[in-house]
Protein backbone atom coordinates (compact mmCIF):
# COMPACT_ATOMS: atom_id res chain seq x y z
CA UNK A 1 0.00 0.00 0.00
CA UNK A 2 1.04 3.51 -0.40
CA UNK A 3 1.96 5.33 -3.65
CA UNK A 4 3.08 8.81 -4.58
CA UNK A 5 0.86 9.30 -7.84
CA UNK A 6 -1.05 11.87 -6.19
CA UNK A 7 2.29 14.25 -5.35
CA UNK A 8 2.33 17.27 -7.36
CA UNK A 9 5.82 18.32 -9.10
CA UNK A 10 7.02 20.69 -5.95
CA UNK A 11 5.82 17.83 -3.53
CA UNK A 12 8.16 15.10 -1.89
CA UNK A 13 6.56 12.33 0.68
CA UNK A 14 8.12 12.92 3.83
CA UNK A 15 8.70 9.03 4.11
CA UNK A 16 7.15 6.27 1.91
CA UNK A 17 4.34 3.63 2.27
CA UNK A 18 3.15 5.70 5.54
CA UNK A 19 -0.12 6.82 3.69
CA UNK A 20 -2.65 5.81 0.85
CA UNK A 21 -4.45 8.65 -1.45
CA UNK A 22 -7.91 8.08 -2.60
CA UNK A 23 -8.43 7.43 -5.93
CA UNK A 24 -8.98 10.97 -8.02
CA UNK A 25 -8.15 14.04 -6.34
CA UNK A 26 -7.83 14.91 -2.39
CA UNK A 27 -8.07 13.55 1.26
CA UNK A 28 -6.29 10.38 1.97
CA UNK A 29 -7.88 6.95 2.76
CA UNK A 30 -5.94 6.30 5.19
CA UNK A 31 -2.82 5.66 7.27
CA UNK A 32 -0.68 2.23 6.44
CA UNK A 33 -0.96 -0.21 9.89
CA UNK A 34 -0.33 -3.63 10.69
CA UNK A 35 -2.88 -5.86 12.32
CA UNK A 36 -2.08 -9.21 13.99
CA UNK A 37 -3.59 -11.97 12.14
CA UNK A 38 -3.83 -13.58 15.82
CA UNK A 39 -4.77 -11.21 18.84
CA UNK A 40 -6.23 -8.52 16.03
CA UNK A 41 -3.96 -5.61 17.48
CA UNK A 42 -3.07 -2.67 15.51
CA UNK A 43 -0.14 -0.88 15.09
CA UNK A 44 0.83 2.96 13.39
CA UNK A 45 3.61 2.72 11.44
CA UNK A 46 3.42 -1.01 10.33
CA UNK A 47 5.88 -3.93 12.61
CA UNK A 48 6.82 -7.06 11.03
CA UNK A 49 5.70 -8.78 14.36
CA UNK A 50 2.87 -7.97 16.58
CA UNK A 51 4.27 -6.38 20.21
CA UNK A 52 0.73 -7.53 22.02
CA UNK A 53 0.89 -11.04 21.95
CA UNK A 54 3.34 -14.27 21.05
CA UNK A 55 1.91 -14.66 17.27
CA UNK A 56 5.09 -15.35 15.45
CA UNK A 57 3.14 -14.97 11.66
CA UNK A 58 4.18 -12.04 10.10
CA UNK A 59 1.17 -9.03 10.44
CA UNK A 60 -1.35 -8.27 7.77
CA UNK A 61 -1.31 -4.58 6.33
CA UNK A 62 -4.39 -2.53 7.60
CA UNK A 63 -5.75 1.25 6.51
CA UNK A 64 -6.58 3.08 9.51
CA UNK A 65 -6.40 6.65 11.41
CA UNK A 66 -9.04 8.43 9.30
CA UNK A 67 -10.41 9.82 12.89
CA UNK A 68 -8.80 10.04 16.04
CA UNK A 69 -8.90 11.68 19.45
CA UNK A 70 -6.32 13.76 21.00
CA UNK A 71 -4.89 13.18 23.85
CA UNK A 72 -2.36 15.97 24.59
CA UNK A 73 -1.02 18.94 22.87
CA UNK A 74 1.45 21.91 22.08
CA UNK A 75 1.84 24.61 20.39
CA UNK A 76 5.64 24.67 18.98
CA UNK A 77 7.18 28.30 19.16
CA UNK A 78 10.80 27.56 18.54
CA UNK A 79 11.56 24.87 16.19
CA UNK A 80 13.82 23.52 13.30
CA UNK A 81 14.73 25.82 10.16
CA UNK A 82 12.15 24.91 7.20
CA UNK A 83 8.70 24.85 9.81
CA UNK A 84 6.09 27.29 9.50
CA UNK A 85 5.69 28.61 13.22
CA UNK A 86 3.96 28.18 15.72
CA UNK A 87 2.95 25.28 14.96
CA UNK A 88 0.48 22.68 16.78
CA UNK A 89 1.39 19.02 17.51
CA UNK A 90 -1.31 16.67 18.71
CA UNK A 91 -0.68 12.89 20.43
CA UNK A 92 -3.72 11.83 18.57
CA UNK A 93 -5.25 8.51 19.37
CA UNK A 94 -6.80 6.22 17.59
CA UNK A 95 -9.53 3.97 18.08
CA UNK A 96 -8.33 0.44 15.75
CA UNK A 97 -5.71 -0.63 18.73
CA UNK A 98 -5.27 -0.50 22.60
CA UNK A 99 -3.00 2.97 23.69
CA UNK A 100 -2.68 3.49 19.62
CA UNK A 101 -1.41 7.13 19.81
CA UNK A 102 0.51 9.01 17.01
CA UNK A 103 2.50 12.30 16.59
CA UNK A 104 1.00 14.79 14.19
CA UNK A 105 0.33 18.20 13.21
CA UNK A 106 -2.98 19.86 13.87
CA UNK A 107 -4.34 22.23 11.01
CA UNK A 108 -7.34 24.36 10.92
CA UNK A 109 -8.08 25.41 14.54
CA UNK A 110 -7.15 28.12 16.45
CA UNK A 111 -5.17 27.69 19.98
CA UNK A 112 -8.78 28.86 21.74
CA UNK A 113 -10.14 25.95 20.29
CA UNK A 114 -8.25 22.93 21.19
CA UNK A 115 -8.86 20.75 23.89
CA UNK A 116 -8.04 17.34 24.41
CA UNK A 117 -10.50 14.77 23.66
CA UNK A 118 -11.86 16.77 20.39
CA UNK A 119 -12.65 14.09 17.97
CA UNK A 120 -9.92 14.99 14.55
CA UNK A 121 -10.20 14.00 11.02
CA UNK A 122 -7.10 12.67 9.15
CA UNK A 123 -5.65 14.74 6.36
CA UNK A 124 -2.61 15.33 4.10
CA UNK A 125 -0.70 18.26 4.12
CA UNK A 126 3.02 20.07 3.99
CA UNK A 127 4.74 19.26 7.32
CA UNK A 128 7.91 21.62 6.29
CA UNK A 129 10.13 22.63 3.15
CA UNK A 130 12.86 20.62 1.93
CA UNK A 131 16.54 22.33 2.19
CA UNK A 132 17.69 20.06 -0.33
CA UNK A 133 14.90 20.24 -3.11
CA UNK A 134 13.34 23.43 -2.00
CA UNK A 135 10.10 21.12 -2.00
CA UNK A 136 7.52 20.86 0.28
CA UNK A 137 7.31 18.05 2.20
CA UNK A 138 3.88 16.07 2.49
CA UNK A 139 3.15 14.24 5.35
CA UNK A 140 -0.19 13.13 7.32
CA UNK A 141 -1.78 15.65 9.75
CA UNK A 142 -5.14 15.88 12.02
CA UNK A 143 -7.91 18.69 11.86
CA UNK A 144 -10.95 19.00 13.79
CA UNK A 145 -13.99 17.59 12.69
CA UNK A 146 -16.18 19.61 11.01
CA UNK A 147 -19.62 19.60 12.30
CA UNK B 1 27.00 -12.27 42.01
CA UNK B 2 29.78 -9.87 44.10
CA UNK B 3 28.98 -6.64 45.64
CA UNK B 4 29.90 -3.85 43.70
CA UNK B 5 31.12 -0.79 45.22
CA UNK B 6 32.35 2.88 44.09
CA UNK B 7 35.20 4.07 45.41
CA UNK B 8 36.21 7.05 43.32
CA UNK B 9 34.03 9.69 41.62
CA UNK B 10 35.23 12.96 39.88
CA UNK B 11 34.03 15.80 37.53
CA UNK B 12 35.07 18.55 35.13
CA UNK B 13 32.74 21.81 35.79
CA UNK B 14 29.80 21.65 32.83
CA UNK B 15 29.65 24.47 30.81
CA UNK B 16 29.95 25.78 27.04
CA UNK B 17 33.83 24.94 25.44
CA UNK B 18 33.34 24.63 22.43
CA UNK B 19 37.13 24.59 21.83
CA UNK B 20 37.79 21.80 24.42
CA UNK B 21 37.68 18.28 22.84
CA UNK B 22 36.00 15.04 24.65
CA UNK B 23 39.75 13.35 25.03
CA UNK B 24 40.61 16.00 26.91
CA UNK B 25 37.65 16.54 29.01
CA UNK B 26 37.23 12.50 29.69
CA UNK B 27 40.77 12.64 30.59
CA UNK B 28 40.78 15.26 33.42
CA UNK B 29 37.26 13.29 34.94
CA UNK B 30 38.88 10.34 34.96
CA UNK B 31 42.45 11.57 36.76
CA UNK B 32 39.95 13.09 38.77
CA UNK B 33 38.33 9.92 40.16
CA UNK B 34 41.40 7.99 40.26
CA UNK B 35 43.19 10.83 42.55
CA UNK B 36 39.49 10.74 44.47
CA UNK B 37 40.05 6.90 44.80
CA UNK B 38 43.82 7.05 45.56
CA UNK B 39 44.42 4.68 42.87
CA UNK B 40 46.74 4.46 40.21
CA UNK B 41 45.65 4.52 36.64
CA UNK B 42 47.56 1.11 36.05
CA UNK B 43 45.09 -0.65 38.28
CA UNK B 44 41.94 -0.57 35.98
CA UNK B 45 41.46 -3.54 34.07
CA UNK B 46 38.54 -1.69 31.78
CA UNK B 47 36.33 0.90 31.19
CA UNK B 48 32.81 1.34 29.95
CA UNK B 49 32.53 4.94 28.49
CA UNK B 50 29.09 6.64 27.66
CA UNK B 51 28.61 9.30 24.95
CA UNK B 52 26.08 10.27 22.38
CA UNK B 53 27.24 12.07 19.37
CA UNK B 54 30.89 11.57 18.74
CA UNK B 55 32.74 9.39 15.95
CA UNK B 56 33.59 5.63 17.02
CA UNK B 57 36.06 5.02 19.77
CA UNK B 58 35.45 8.08 21.72
CA UNK B 59 36.41 6.11 25.04
CA UNK B 60 39.62 4.50 23.89
CA UNK B 61 40.64 8.08 22.66
CA UNK B 62 39.80 9.08 26.34
CA UNK B 63 41.72 6.44 28.06
CA UNK B 64 45.01 7.10 25.29
CA UNK B 65 45.01 10.75 26.80
CA UNK B 66 44.57 9.34 30.19
CA UNK B 67 47.87 7.08 29.75
CA UNK B 68 45.69 4.15 29.53
CA UNK B 69 46.10 2.90 26.02
CA UNK B 70 45.53 -1.14 25.63
CA UNK B 71 42.99 -1.00 28.44
CA UNK B 72 39.45 -2.70 26.75
CA UNK B 73 36.83 -0.03 26.09
CA UNK B 74 33.16 -0.22 26.01
CA UNK B 75 31.78 1.99 24.15
CA UNK B 76 27.62 2.97 25.07
CA UNK B 77 25.09 4.51 23.18
CA UNK B 78 21.57 5.20 24.59
CA UNK B 79 20.86 8.54 24.14
CA UNK B 80 20.57 10.84 26.99
CA UNK B 81 21.37 7.53 28.79
CA UNK B 82 24.57 6.56 27.55
CA UNK B 83 26.94 6.64 30.68
CA UNK B 84 24.32 4.87 32.96
CA UNK B 85 24.22 2.09 30.01
CA UNK B 86 28.25 1.63 30.82
CA UNK B 87 27.71 1.86 34.50
CA UNK B 88 25.22 -0.70 34.45
CA UNK B 89 27.09 -2.93 32.27
CA UNK B 90 30.45 -2.14 34.27
CA UNK B 91 28.07 -3.20 37.32
CA UNK B 92 27.70 -6.39 35.89
CA UNK B 93 31.01 -6.20 34.67
CA UNK B 94 32.48 -6.63 38.09
CA UNK B 95 29.58 -8.12 40.02
CA UNK B 96 30.01 -11.34 37.31
CA UNK B 97 33.82 -11.93 38.37
CA UNK B 98 35.01 -10.63 35.01
CA UNK B 99 36.94 -7.18 36.49
CA UNK B 100 37.78 -6.56 39.60
CA UNK B 101 38.42 -2.57 38.76
CA UNK B 102 37.14 -0.43 36.03
CA UNK B 103 36.13 3.19 35.16
CA UNK B 104 32.50 4.26 34.12
CA UNK B 105 32.97 7.27 32.21
CA UNK B 106 30.40 10.01 30.51
CA UNK B 107 31.95 13.01 28.02
CA UNK B 108 30.07 15.02 25.34
CA UNK B 109 31.39 17.74 23.27
CA UNK B 110 28.32 19.40 22.14
CA UNK B 111 29.18 23.16 22.04
CA UNK B 112 31.15 23.10 18.98
CA UNK B 113 28.51 21.94 16.81
CA UNK B 114 24.72 23.02 18.23
CA UNK B 115 22.99 25.84 19.07
CA UNK B 116 19.62 25.49 20.48
CA UNK B 117 17.60 22.16 19.65
CA UNK B 118 19.33 18.89 19.25
CA UNK B 119 20.03 18.30 15.61
CA UNK B 120 18.36 14.79 14.49
CA UNK B 121 19.13 13.59 10.94
CA UNK B 122 15.90 13.07 8.91
CA UNK B 123 14.59 9.60 8.17
CA UNK B 124 16.01 8.49 11.67
CA UNK B 125 13.17 8.72 13.64
CA UNK B 126 9.47 9.32 12.17
CA UNK B 127 8.18 11.40 15.55
CA UNK B 128 11.09 14.21 14.57
CA UNK B 129 9.96 14.33 10.69
CA UNK B 130 6.67 15.52 11.91
CA UNK B 131 7.99 18.11 13.78
CA UNK B 132 8.87 16.99 17.16
CA UNK B 133 11.41 18.31 19.19
CA UNK B 134 12.64 17.68 22.61
CA UNK B 135 10.79 20.28 24.36
CA UNK B 136 7.72 19.50 22.56
CA UNK B 137 7.81 15.65 23.76
CA UNK B 138 8.13 17.06 27.65
CA UNK B 139 5.75 19.60 27.08
CA UNK B 140 2.73 17.15 25.55
CA UNK B 141 3.70 14.98 29.15
CA UNK B 142 3.25 18.27 30.97
CA UNK B 143 -0.31 19.48 28.96
CA UNK B 144 -1.63 15.92 29.28
CA UNK B 145 -0.86 15.94 33.71
CA UNK B 146 -2.01 19.25 33.66
CA UNK B 147 -5.27 18.44 32.30
CA UNK B 148 -5.76 15.11 34.63
CA UNK B 149 -3.98 16.20 37.63
CA UNK B 150 -4.45 20.31 37.70
CA UNK B 151 -1.24 20.62 37.65
CA UNK B 152 -0.21 24.36 36.98
CA UNK B 153 2.14 26.46 34.90
CA UNK B 154 3.58 27.90 38.24
CA UNK B 155 4.24 24.54 39.50
CA UNK B 156 6.08 23.37 37.06
CA UNK B 157 8.73 26.98 36.38
CA UNK B 158 8.86 26.53 40.39
CA UNK B 159 10.79 23.36 39.47
CA UNK B 160 13.61 25.54 37.71
CA UNK B 161 13.44 27.92 40.52
CA UNK B 162 14.15 25.12 42.86
CA UNK B 163 16.75 23.28 40.79
CA UNK B 164 18.93 26.93 40.17
CA UNK B 165 18.86 27.64 43.91
CA UNK B 166 20.76 24.15 44.26
CA UNK B 167 22.88 24.73 41.28
CA UNK B 168 23.74 28.36 42.47
CA UNK B 169 25.79 26.52 45.52
CA UNK B 170 27.49 24.07 43.08
CA UNK B 171 30.69 24.61 41.85
CA UNK B 172 30.16 22.09 39.38
CA UNK B 173 27.01 23.72 37.43
CA UNK B 174 27.23 25.09 33.79
CA UNK B 175 24.78 27.83 35.72
CA UNK B 176 25.79 28.83 39.12
CA UNK B 177 22.86 31.58 39.29
CA UNK B 178 19.42 31.99 40.94
CA UNK B 179 16.36 32.56 38.78
CA UNK B 180 12.78 34.32 40.08
CA UNK B 181 9.87 32.41 39.85
CA UNK B 182 8.57 35.45 37.17
CA UNK B 183 12.17 35.18 35.35
CA UNK B 184 11.35 31.46 34.38
CA UNK B 185 7.58 32.24 33.76
CA UNK B 186 8.04 34.95 31.22
CA UNK B 187 11.00 33.63 29.39
CA UNK B 188 10.56 32.74 25.95
CA UNK B 189 7.96 30.15 25.47
CA UNK B 190 9.48 27.52 23.44
CA UNK B 191 6.97 24.31 23.46
CA UNK B 192 3.55 25.51 25.42
CA UNK B 193 3.75 25.33 28.54
CA UNK B 194 7.20 24.93 28.29
CA UNK B 195 9.36 28.31 28.47
CA UNK B 196 12.93 28.89 27.76
CA UNK B 197 14.37 28.53 31.68
CA UNK B 198 12.38 25.27 32.03
CA UNK B 199 14.66 23.33 29.37
CA UNK B 200 18.19 21.86 30.17
CA UNK B 201 20.82 23.98 28.38
CA UNK B 202 23.15 22.42 25.66
CA UNK B 203 26.99 22.23 27.07
CA UNK B 204 29.67 20.40 27.40
CA UNK B 205 31.65 17.99 30.09
CA UNK B 206 32.63 15.12 31.27
CA UNK B 207 32.19 12.47 34.53
CA UNK B 208 33.78 9.47 35.96
CA UNK B 209 33.66 6.89 38.42
CA UNK B 210 35.96 4.29 40.18
CA UNK B 211 34.24 1.19 40.03
CA UNK B 212 35.35 -2.32 42.20
CA UNK B 213 34.16 -5.28 44.62
CA UNK B 214 32.64 -4.01 47.87
CA UNK B 215 35.24 -6.62 49.27
CA UNK B 216 38.00 -4.26 47.67
CA UNK B 217 36.49 -1.18 48.41
CA UNK B 218 38.10 -0.49 51.63
CA UNK B 219 42.04 -1.13 50.44
CA UNK B 220 41.17 2.51 48.79
CA UNK B 221 38.42 4.20 50.99
CA UNK B 222 36.80 4.27 54.22
CA UNK B 223 33.92 5.67 52.60
CA UNK B 224 32.95 3.20 49.78
CA UNK B 225 29.80 3.66 47.98
CA UNK B 226 27.99 0.58 47.38
CA UNK B 227 25.69 -0.29 44.23
CA UNK B 228 22.63 -1.61 45.98
CA UNK B 229 20.83 -1.98 42.36
CA UNK B 230 21.26 -0.87 38.65
CA UNK B 231 18.18 -1.65 36.20
CA UNK B 232 18.37 -0.39 32.61
CA UNK B 233 14.71 -0.81 31.49
CA UNK B 234 12.66 -0.11 27.74
CA UNK B 235 9.75 1.87 27.47
CA UNK B 236 7.14 0.02 25.84
CA UNK B 237 4.41 2.54 23.51
CA UNK B 238 1.14 0.42 23.89
CA UNK B 239 1.62 -0.01 28.03
CA UNK B 240 1.64 3.69 28.51
CA UNK B 241 -2.30 4.18 29.99
CA UNK B 242 -1.98 7.93 29.44
CA UNK B 243 1.20 10.02 28.87
CA UNK B 244 0.87 11.87 32.25
CA UNK B 245 2.36 8.91 33.90
CA UNK B 246 5.66 7.54 32.58
CA UNK B 247 5.18 3.16 32.38
CA UNK B 248 8.90 2.53 31.59
CA UNK B 249 9.76 4.69 35.08
CA UNK B 250 7.02 3.19 37.19
CA UNK B 251 8.05 -0.41 36.14
CA UNK B 252 12.11 0.11 36.10
CA UNK B 253 11.29 1.52 39.74
CA UNK B 254 9.66 -1.54 41.48
CA UNK B 255 12.16 -3.40 39.72
CA UNK B 256 15.27 -1.44 41.19
CA UNK B 257 13.73 -1.04 44.79
CA UNK B 258 12.79 -4.89 44.64
CA UNK B 259 16.47 -5.71 43.71
CA UNK B 260 17.99 -3.22 46.36
CA UNK B 261 15.34 -4.08 49.15
CA UNK B 262 14.94 -0.20 49.84
CA UNK B 263 11.81 1.35 48.76
CA UNK B 264 11.09 5.00 47.72
CA UNK B 265 10.47 6.20 51.58
CA UNK B 266 14.09 5.28 52.15
CA UNK B 267 15.62 7.39 50.18
CA UNK B 268 17.86 10.44 51.49
CA UNK B 269 18.87 12.00 48.23
CA UNK B 270 17.69 11.90 45.23
CA UNK B 271 18.97 12.94 41.55
CA UNK B 272 16.81 12.84 38.42
CA UNK B 273 16.59 13.92 34.95
CA UNK B 274 14.85 16.98 35.04
CA UNK B 275 15.70 17.91 30.99
CA UNK B 276 12.30 19.81 31.30
CA UNK B 277 10.85 21.04 34.17
CA UNK B 278 7.75 18.66 33.47
CA UNK B 279 9.95 15.64 33.41
CA UNK B 280 10.68 16.34 36.89
CA UNK B 281 7.52 16.32 38.39
CA UNK B 282 6.61 13.08 36.33
CA UNK B 283 9.52 11.52 37.42
CA UNK B 284 8.90 12.11 41.62
CA UNK B 285 5.59 11.07 41.26
CA UNK B 286 6.60 7.72 39.04
CA UNK B 287 9.62 6.88 40.96
CA UNK B 288 6.85 6.66 44.22
CA UNK B 289 8.35 9.71 45.95
CA UNK B 290 4.97 11.47 45.50
CA UNK B 291 1.80 10.60 45.40
CA UNK B 292 0.50 10.54 41.59
CA UNK B 293 -0.54 14.11 40.79
CA UNK B 294 1.27 15.58 43.60
CA UNK B 295 4.91 16.05 42.13
CA UNK B 296 3.85 19.87 41.40
CA UNK B 297 2.88 20.33 44.74
CA UNK B 298 5.70 18.72 45.85
CA UNK B 299 8.33 21.32 44.21
CA UNK B 300 6.18 24.42 45.14
CA UNK B 301 5.77 23.27 49.16
CA UNK B 302 9.94 22.85 49.17
CA UNK B 303 9.32 19.10 49.66
CA UNK B 304 11.91 18.44 47.01
CA UNK B 305 14.41 21.13 48.02
CA UNK B 306 17.57 20.90 50.24
CA UNK B 307 16.00 20.84 53.58
CA UNK B 308 12.73 19.30 52.44
CA UNK B 309 11.84 16.20 53.22
CA UNK B 310 13.66 14.49 50.16
CA UNK B 311 16.16 16.58 48.13
CA UNK B 312 15.53 16.66 44.27
CA UNK B 313 18.68 17.58 42.34
CA UNK B 314 20.95 19.05 44.93
CA UNK B 315 23.25 19.25 42.08
CA UNK B 316 21.29 22.12 40.29
CA UNK B 317 20.06 18.97 38.05
CA UNK B 318 20.45 18.73 34.33
CA UNK B 319 18.26 22.18 34.20
CA UNK B 320 21.42 24.32 36.28
CA UNK B 321 24.07 22.18 36.49
CA UNK B 322 23.57 21.15 32.84
CA UNK B 323 23.30 18.40 30.59
CA UNK B 324 25.85 17.57 28.03
CA UNK B 325 24.26 14.12 27.03
CA UNK B 326 26.81 11.66 27.30
CA UNK B 327 28.21 12.97 30.69
CA UNK B 328 25.39 13.04 32.60
CA UNK B 329 24.28 9.58 33.81
CA UNK B 330 27.58 9.01 35.22
CA UNK B 331 27.57 12.96 36.76
CA UNK B 332 24.33 12.30 38.76
CA UNK B 333 26.40 9.42 40.28
CA UNK B 334 29.01 11.50 40.55
CA UNK B 335 27.36 14.16 42.46
CA UNK B 336 25.18 10.85 44.81
CA UNK B 337 28.55 9.62 45.61
CA UNK B 338 30.14 12.87 46.84
CA UNK B 339 26.54 13.42 49.20
CA UNK B 340 26.78 10.19 50.15
CA UNK B 341 30.67 10.53 51.23
CA UNK B 342 29.77 14.09 53.16
CA UNK B 343 31.76 16.27 50.13
CA UNK B 344 29.14 18.65 48.68
CA UNK B 345 29.43 21.30 50.99
CA UNK B 346 26.77 23.87 50.94
CA UNK B 347 24.43 22.07 49.09
CA UNK B 348 25.30 18.88 51.19
CA UNK B 349 22.56 16.72 52.48
CA UNK B 350 22.86 16.18 55.62
CA UNK B 351 23.46 12.51 56.90
CA UNK B 352 22.52 11.01 53.39
CA UNK B 353 22.70 7.33 53.26
CA UNK B 354 20.71 6.00 50.43
CA UNK B 355 20.49 7.64 47.25
CA UNK B 356 18.86 7.16 43.99
CA UNK B 357 19.64 8.15 40.44
CA UNK B 358 16.83 8.36 37.28
CA UNK B 359 18.38 9.00 33.89
CA UNK B 360 15.96 8.87 31.25
CA UNK B 361 16.83 8.40 27.32
CA UNK B 362 15.62 9.17 23.60
CA UNK B 363 11.95 9.71 22.10
CA UNK B 364 9.72 6.74 21.25
CA UNK B 365 6.80 6.43 18.99
CA UNK B 366 4.28 6.20 21.63
CA UNK B 367 5.77 9.17 23.78
CA UNK B 368 7.57 6.83 25.39
CA UNK B 369 11.05 6.77 26.86
CA UNK B 370 12.99 4.23 24.90
CA UNK B 371 15.86 4.56 27.58
CA UNK B 372 15.56 4.46 31.49
CA UNK B 373 17.99 3.80 33.86
CA UNK B 374 18.11 3.94 37.85
CA UNK B 375 20.72 3.32 40.12
CA UNK B 376 20.37 3.21 44.35
CA UNK B 377 23.37 3.39 46.18
CA UNK B 378 24.18 3.56 49.89
CA UNK B 379 27.22 5.21 51.89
Amino acid sequence: MGDNTNLKEDEILVREGLFVFPEGKGGVTGLVGSRCKKCGDVEFPKRHLCSCCDCEEATEEILIGRRGTLHTYTIVRVGYPNYDLPYTLGLVELPEGKNLRILAQLEGCSEAEIQIGMPLDLTIGKIKMDPATGKKVIGYKYRPVKA
Amino acid sequence: MRGVSIVGAGMIRFGKFPSRMIEDMGAEAVIQALRHAGMGHREIQAAFVGNVGQPPNAGQRILDQAGMSGVPVLNHENACSSSSAALRDAYVAVASGEYDRVLVVGAEQMTKKIKGLIPIEDGANLMVDMGMVMPAFFALMARRHMQEYGTTREQLAQVSVKNHRHGALNPYAQYQKEVTLSEVLNSAVIAEPITLLQCTPIGDGAAALVMTTSREARRWTSRPVKVEASVFAAGFSRKEPSVGTIEVCCRAARQTYEIAGIGPEDMDVVELHDCFTAHEILAVEDLGLAPKGEGGRMAVEGTTALGGKIPVNPSGGLLSKGHPLGATGVAQVVELVWQLRGECGKRQVAGAKVALAHNGGGIGPGLELPAMSITILSG
